[in-house]
């Protein structure tokens, strides 16, 4: 029980202890707090910066590879065609071909060999064998095929199709044998027609090259004696297919329209100091104002724009997107009275003096209406959603061209508007942003809002700070 | 309270004394406790949001502090040494039950004397009212351990309040 005296004296007794820290621990604390918040700001910052990076990244990506495999294709059956027309050439002269060319290196003479040996195999071979030739640039990653076939013609015959998987790709040929050399196929000992003999080339693919590849169709043909079946000049001709993938090669172009509301930011109030009544007005009606008032407040009115648009698939779910349009955005202010309509220099506040075409007292007498013309190229980016694509958002920015403005400036001065086209700035700058949503995947049709936010000030350094907006529901259609 | 720079320093001016005096029961200097202090109120507001209500928020903070401090002192090199106890047997309870007639600065001090492992556990039992088993779990050693050296602890300090007692006032301790 003593024991226990002692304990509980001491916790009273240490229960009231107490020390003032330095003002240095707050500080340390505070400075600590301060990191965790910038460090949690970029904790939600950072994931969405990398998913925008990565996603933008990756669409490049996908362009890029997809640029690059259709380069690398061509470029493989460029080759290809060489080869194989070198090929046919000397197959057409067997016994000149090799003393004649002065280029003919070992490569020619193992395409001979490589021709003759299949020819071998063709009599040895009832059913198709395959051979892998090393010599042959377009074919060092393909797999060919042999195959000997009776026949009594040179009607093509895809064999390839026969031996196809459901997803190779299959670019055949057809290559009569040389004239001198006439080959029998094994099945057909005694007969006399002539053997045509089928290459496949049979590669598997990703899907990407696949697509591509299938634009691309060998056929044999006998360009050089098509009045002799059995000759042997067997030239090879690439014929491009019809079939191209729709979107991703080229821009698809459309219209576009909308109509909605457009705005005004109007910061004019903030960060300028309050001007005495020291204003003059030269070549005006009188030197002095008229009327001092504060600045009526801008109201939102109309707008629609209407242009043509262009997109072009990047990869499979996003979009660029640009075009031209016109853009037309109004807003309503209130005014006074009209008090000059000539020219008059003016000591626009800070922003130095101005030649105005008009000039309004303040008040609320009248009505007067802002006309905004622009002329714009949006390029956006733009971003399909779900499995359907009926959704997609995008955004990006508009570059603009002012056409024409009748946008007052209030001068607190004087307490006057004036409009003066050198005021306002020409080159403007909109953020955009909005949805599309298209009843089926098929239709050409989209429809969504649009927001336009303007960058940059409406009027040049120094002048009232405005900022226009617009919102508009637009409507999209695409050609194909 | 987490973004409310405002609302912080208030939660700081309203428990920093109190929380200070038991970092400095802890420690051996009003520096170190500062930085236990500063750490323990860091990893208050962290954990702000993960408050229950429940109980008293002094008695929540004292808990953080008092943690802080065993970490602490768990990491400070000097104070390994001290903090590594060897499995005694049990010292034989003292019967002593001196008047403690020392203020509480002064008591205080003599806690701050002793070594860092009895100091810990002293405070630990004496002050914050822990169990040995508790005070074992959060130390890492045995209750055995933590009750032999609690007794240690317990008969060196009445030794010194017995002879602060009979000396008043000869001996100046530093913070």
């Amino acid at each position: 029980m003593a024991d226990n005296n002692f304990e509980t004296n001491m916790h009273r007794q240490m229960e009231d202890f107490k020390i003032s820290p330095s003002g240095e621990v707050w500080q340390k604390v505070e400075e600590q707090l301060q990191k965790d918040k910038r460090r949690r700001r970029w904790f939600f910052i950072l994931p969405i910066t990398i998913l925008l990076t990565a996603g933008l990244g990756f669409g490049i990506y996908q362009w890029g590879k997809n640029k690059g495999i259709a380069e690398t294709v061509v470029q493989q059956n460029h080759n290809a065609i060489i080869d194989k027309k070198e090929q046919s050439a000397e197959s057409n002269n067997p016994a000149t071909a090799l003393p004649k060319s002065n280029t003919s290196t070992a490569k020619h003479s193992i395409k001979n060999e490589f021709i003759k040996k299949n020819e071998d195999e063709r009599e040895q071979q009832k059913s198709v064998s395959s051979v892998k030739p090393s010599n042959n640039t377009a074919t060092q990653k393909l797999f060919v095929k042999l195959s000997s076939e009776k026949k009594t013609n040179t009607t093509e015959k895809n064999v390839a199709h026969k031996q196809k998987k459901s997803d190779d790709v299959v670019v055949h040929t057809k290559i009569a044998p040389p004239a001198n050399t006439p080959v029998k196929s094994s099945i057909s000992k005694g007969e006399s027609e002539p053997v045509k003999t089928e290459i496949a080339i049979v590669e598997t693919k990703p899907t990407v090259e696949q697509e591509l590849v299938n634009n691309i169709k060998i056929i044999s043909s006998d360009s050089t004696s098509s009045s002799s079946n059995t000759s042997s000049d067997s030239s090879i001709v690439v014929k491009p297919t019809n079939k191209k993938s729709p979107n991703k090669t080229k821009w698809n172009m459309g219209f576009e329209g909308g109509v909605g509301f457009s705005g005004v930011n109007n910061y004019s109030n903030a960060g300028f100091p309050a001007y005495s009544n020291s204003g003059s007005i030269a070549g005006g009606p009188g030197n002095l104002p008229v009327a001092i008032g504060s600045e009526s407040k801008i109201k939102s009115a109309v707008s629609f724009n209407l242009g043509v648009t262009a997109s072009k698939k990047i990869s499979k779910q996003n979009f660029i997107v640009t075009g031209l349009r016109y853009q037309f955005a109004s807003t309503k202010r209130n005014i006074g009275v009209a008090v000059n309509s000539g020219n008059a220099s003016v000591q626009f506040r800070d922003y130095g003096t101005i030649n105005a075409q008009t000039s309004f007292s303040g008040g609320d007498t009248a009505t007067y209406k802002t006309k905004y013309h622009f002329l714009q190229v949006p390029i956006l980016f733009e971003h399909v959603v779900g499995k359907k694509q009926l959704f997609s958002y995008y955004a990006g920015v508009t570059p603009s061209l002012l056409l024409s403005s009748n946008a007052l400036a209030f001068n607190k001065n004087d307490g006057r508007y004036y409009r003066s086209a050198e005021m306002h700035r020409n080159a403007q700058f909109f953020l955009n942003g909005g949805f599309n949503c298209k009843p089926s995947i098929k239709s050409k049709f989209s429809i969504g809002p649009e927001f336009n936010y303007g960058v940059l000030n409406f009027f040049k350094q120094n002048g009232p700070q405005q900022r226009l907006f617009t919102g508009t529901l637009k409507l999209r259609w695409m050609l194909q | 309270m987490r973004g409310n720079a405002t609302a912080q320093k208030q939660l700081y001016d309203a428990f920093a004394d109190t929380m200070l005096g038991i970092c400095y029961r802890y420690t051996k200097s009003l520096a170190d406790a500062e930085d236990v202090l500063q750490e323990g109120f860091i990893k208050v507001y962290r954990s702000l949001p993960n408050y229950r209500h429940e109980g008293e928020l002094g008695g929540w903070i004292r808990t953080i502090m008092v943690n802080t401090a065993l970490n602490w002192l768990k990491k400070k090199k000097e104070y390994q040494y001290d903090m590594s106890f060897l499995n005694e047997q049990l010292h034989p309870v003292a019967d002593d039950n001196p008047e403690i007639k020392l203020r509480t600065k002064e008591l205080a001090e003599l806690i701050r004397q002793l070594p860092s492992g009895y100091q810990t556990i002293f405070n630990l039992h004496a002050v914050e009212g822990f169990t040995h088993v508790e005070i074992g779990k959060m130390m890492g050693i045995s209750e055995s351990t933590s009750r032999s050296q609690y007794m240690r602890a317990r008969n060196l300090l009445i030794l010194w309040i017995e002879k602060h007692n009979t000396e008043p006032q000869t001996k100046v301790y530093g913070g």
